[in-house]
């Protein structure tokens, strides 16, 4: 794959669920683009909105937040947090000129292995549509 | 501007605070000095000094971001307009400041105005003009205007490229001298991630500039109650309020919470509400 022009995305993703659903992907043989770089978090609720910037900041042109549905959150409501907080760093980086197209909030969940392909396969299309992402 | 009604209620403040420092109710009094031609923040502790006090069209600081600097044992006299009482409510909220050890003297505001004689943008669309919390309350209550968010709407008309242009022109200006933040009545972690090499450092260009900028708007999210402080102090007049007043919009629209209005409210980014939440955010 040609490194420059493949979109790089990094990917928030929560032990319980979407991680393990992510895997379930990968052990299934899912063929799915391999343009997420996974970070591996405790619960979505932990990613501070400083941390989706960080990754914008240092070249990542979309960022990928996936947790549990609602509901089944491990710890039985982080990921209420999760929403309310993403839905304004949304609509906040969109009024910073930011395409809201680069930064996603799913809800996978650990027998989801066919959803995380098609969320990681959407997203990679979606960028390299967008182009780079540039800050300036 | 009614001046005689003003100078009336300098007159009641400077009786109301020396009663407070006479019968030792609080230790001292924050309130408005003239000085040099201009109006500043000052601080009384003895009731001789009580003629300093001032109440004009100038008086526009925001004076609660003085409060985060008294003692836990001192007893707090403090004048507040209808803004920054909405600061006080949040500091109480956010358990920065007792209630029992302030002495808030609120003022019916009738809008400040800056050096050139002009009407600041806060005052011209002012909701709360009497503060929504007070001890004594100094001028008569009035109605406030509706609340108003066309210079929000203004940017949010803007294409993507024009308000990413926009912001970042803005952004270009900045020195870094972190004004913004030290002025501000709500910043008041004794660790700031602005000063966090992790997550910024010391530049003032790009991209550094950018990320401590959208760092500090998304930390005045459900907290900041637009008293436009940020805004007055900034050397480089970048358009701040306009920055954070989106959050406070989004937040409104989205969760119906209003910062520094209600003690009692739980903030909006620490809470759920499980039926609502699902109805309104629709991720993606």
């Amino acid at each position: 794959m040609n490194e420059e022009k493949e979109p790089k995305i990094i990917g928030f993703l929560c032990n319980w669920c979407s991680y393990a659903g992510a895997d379930l992907a990968g052990t299934s043989r899912i063929q799915q683009p391999p343009n997420v770089r996974v970070i591996r978090v405790m619960c979505s609720s932990r990613i501070k909105p400083e941390l989706v910037l960080k990754a914008f900041k240092n070249g990542a042109d979309g960022v990928l937040v996936a947790g549990c549905h609602p509901g089944e959150c491990h710890y039985m409501d982080g990921n209420y947090y999760t929403r309310r907080r993403f839905v304004i760093l949304k609509k906040f980086l969109e009024y910073v000129g930011i395409d809201p197209r680069r930064f996603r909030v799913e809800w996978v969940s650990a027998s989801e292995g066919m959803k995380f392909k098609e969320v990681v396969e959407g997203m990679t299309n979606e960028l390299k549509d967008l182009g780079k992402f540039e800050l300036q | 501007m009614n001046y005689n009604k003003m100078s009336d209620i300098e007159k009641n403040l400077r009786a109301e605070a020396k009663k407070l420092l006479e019968e030792k109710k609080v230790d001292y009094v924050i309130g408005y000095e003239e000085s040099n031609g201009k109006v500043s923040p000052c601080f009384i502790d003895n009731a001789k000094d009580v003629e300093k006090l001032v109440f004009n069209p100038g008086c526009v600081h925001n004076l609660s971001v003085y409060l985060l600097e008294a003692d836990a044992e001192n007893k707090v006299g403090i004048v507040a307009k209808g803004c920054d009482s909405r600061a006080i409510i949040e500091l109480i909220k956010q358990n920065q400041v007792a209630r029992d050890n302030i002495f808030i003297l609120g003022i019916s505001c009738d809008g400040v105005k800056d050096l050139l004689g002009k009407d600041y943008d806060k005052c011209k669309n002012c909701k709360y003009p009497v503060p929504l919390i007070y001890d004594v309350l100094l001028g008569e209550k009035k109605e406030g205007k509706e609340e108003d968010y066309s210079d929000v709407e203004e940017i949010e008309s803007m294409s993507l490229e024009e308000r990413k242009k926009f912001w970042n022109k803005q952004f270009e200006k900045c020195i870094k001298c972190h004004a913004c933040r030290n002025i501000c009545p709500l910043c008041y972690c004794e660790e700031c991630a602005l000063d966090d090499k992790n997550w910024v450092s010391k530049s003032h260009k790009f991209p550094e500039i950018w990320m401590s900028h959208l760092i500090r708007a998304l930390h005045t999210a459900g907290r900041c109650v637009s008293c436009g402080e940020c805004e007055r102090a900034c050397p480089v007049n970048i358009p701040l309020r306009k920055l954070y007043r989106k959050i406070g919009k989004d937040v409104k629209e989205l969760f119906d919470y209003e910062a520094g209005v209600n003690a009692e409210d739980v903030p909006p980014l620490v809470a759920f509400d499980l039926d609502k939440d699902k109805e309104k955010i629709k991720q993606n």
